[in-house]
């Protein structure tokens, strides 16, 4: 089952489109990053699979085939937007029984459990509490649905380093207890090394990298030689980024089936995710797709806003 | 690396079928919750204007009583209690009443009908109101109505406050 499946998708605001031919099926199971820079259509992508904008293009299902905003999909997904909206002026367990009264399910004594785990207490108001302990009242009230899917629109943006790891902590204990699927957005690319095994990468409203962690980290590698023979071997690997220092350069390469042989005098390195990340984000006009979209949204690294 | 799923997966009608709708009076709590300061403020407000109006209106009453019951009519004394009367209630009922009858609706709409979307718009909350498994429209629809259905019965009892 897909989680979120986009085909051909686009979304536009006024003439700028924020997504345009966007295809992508991201499968249960996984804890999916979706990185990107700034206006790439990340909040937009995730907008449209929680049923909160309406597609200009159509093309988007969740959960398995499903249209967003389905009674089945909004009883399936959890979403936390952006900033963790929450009402101010409501204390911690008025957030609670709102949130019991809308949904068909609600997990009161593990959500209560967490929160006093956490030590955020019941009697404040969601306004005074600290944008870490929002963001975790925001996630403990979400997984307390018991979610099929949960999505994260930037969770970490607010939190400061130990926020960060608690809130991932809590994303991946429900990971591994409740089996939910989750698909989250961020700009920490250190954070998500250690959580994601599902890479989305958008770039100017398409998708440039998509695939399963293990396999783009197994489908890279980093090459170091001399400076002087880069060009000579840039034109024959599939560069996806080249760097210089000094008299060494770098390249980060893809592997291409059987084209794995390392040039005399240079060094082949495995990659990590945030320099495989980083690589693609600065050369938008690489990509690492599976299947059909590759050429399709190859055909089309030009976009016009 | 994994295919791009092509073909649709089935979609589970029955499953989807079988889900009924939350009960509408999920949302009594929730509507309560949200605009209880709004709506104390508004029983507030009616009830001092209750009395105010009451109070008026028994000495109008009992200066109108005087006024009517003054016999004969033309003496220097029942001309005075009618000018009394007319007087003192001119302003109070052709133009307190008219004001507050219109001051009022707009008073329930900025403080009862403004937030109800308006805020949800500009905090953002509508991100986390619409995504719960209540349903946007469902969500909308029950707070419009039951808001609406406050402000028409707060409305009818300020006309029945002028009216008696």
């Amino acid at each position: 089952m897909n989680v979120i499946e986009a085909r051909s998708l686009g979304k536009h605001y006024g003439s700028t489109w924020a997504l345009r031919e966007c295809s992508l099926a991201i499968p249960a199971g996984h804890v999916a990053a979706l990185v990107g820079p700034n206006g790439s259509g990340k909040t937009t992508l995730l907008s449209l699979a929680a049923g909160l904008a309406v597609p200009s293009v159509v093309g988007v299902t969740v959960l398995g085939g499903r249209p967003p905003g389905s009674p089945v999909a909004l009883d399936g997904i959890a979403f936390v937007a952006q900033d963790t909206p929450l009402y101010k002026n409501l204390s911690v367990v008025d957030m609670l029984h709102l949130t019991r009264n809308l949904n068909r399910r609600f997990d009161q004594a593990s959500a209560q459990a967490r929160l006093a785990e956490l030590g955020i207490p019941l009697k404040r108001k969601a306004g005074k509490l600290s944008g870490g302990q929002q963001a975790q009242l925001a996630l403990t009230l979400a997984l307390a649905r018991r979610p099929r899917l949960l999505v994260l629109d930037e969770p970490m943006a607010m939190l400061d380093p130990l926020a960060r790891h608690d809130f991932m902590a809590t994303v991946m204990a429900a990971m591994a207890d409740d089996g939910v699927s989750v698909v989250l957005s961020s700009h920490v690319l250190a954070e998500l090394e250690r959580v994601a095994d599902y890479l989305v990468l958008l770039s100017r409203g398409r998708v440039q990298v998509a695939g399963e962690v293990e396999d783009l980290l197994a489908g890279h590698r980093l090459l170091t030689g001399p400076a002087g023979e880069a060009e000579r071997y840039s034109e024959r690997l599939s560069v996806v980024h080249a760097s210089r220092g000094g008299t060494q350069a770098h390249l980060l390469v893809r592997q291409n089936g059987t084209d794995g042989l390392v040039p005399p005098g240079w060094e082949a390195h495995p990659v990590g995710l945030e320099e495989l990340t980083l690589a693609y984000l600065r050369e938008p006009g690489a990509a690492a797709l599976p299947g059909p979209a590759r050429g399709r949204d190859a055909e089309h690294s030009e976009v016009t806003t | 690396m994994t295919t791009l799923t092509t073909r649709s997966v089935p979609v589970h009608l029955e499953e989807d079928a079988s889900l009924q709708p939350l009960p509408w009076r999920r949302m009594a709590w929730v509507t309560w919750r949200q605009h209880r300061a709004a709506l104390v403020g508004l029983a507030v407000l009616l009830g001092a204007l209750a009395v105010y109006l009451w109070l008026q209106g028994r000495q109008m009453h009992h200066a109108y009583g005087i006024a009517i019951a003054c016999h004969p009519a033309s003496s220097g004394a029942c001309v005075n209690a009618i000018n009394y009367f007319q007087s003192t209630y001119n302003i109070t009922a052709r133009q307190l009443t008219p004001l507050l009858l219109q001051a009022v609706p707009a008073l329930i709409g900025a403080f009862l009908g403004a937030p109800m979307l308006a805020r949800e718009l500009e905090t953002g909350t509508f991100r986390y109101a619409w995504t719960q498994g209540f349903g946007r429209w469902r969500w909308t629809i029950a707070k419009l109505v039951s808001l609406a259905v406050v402000a028409a019965a707060a409305a009818e009892l300020f006309s029945l406050l002028f009216s008696w």
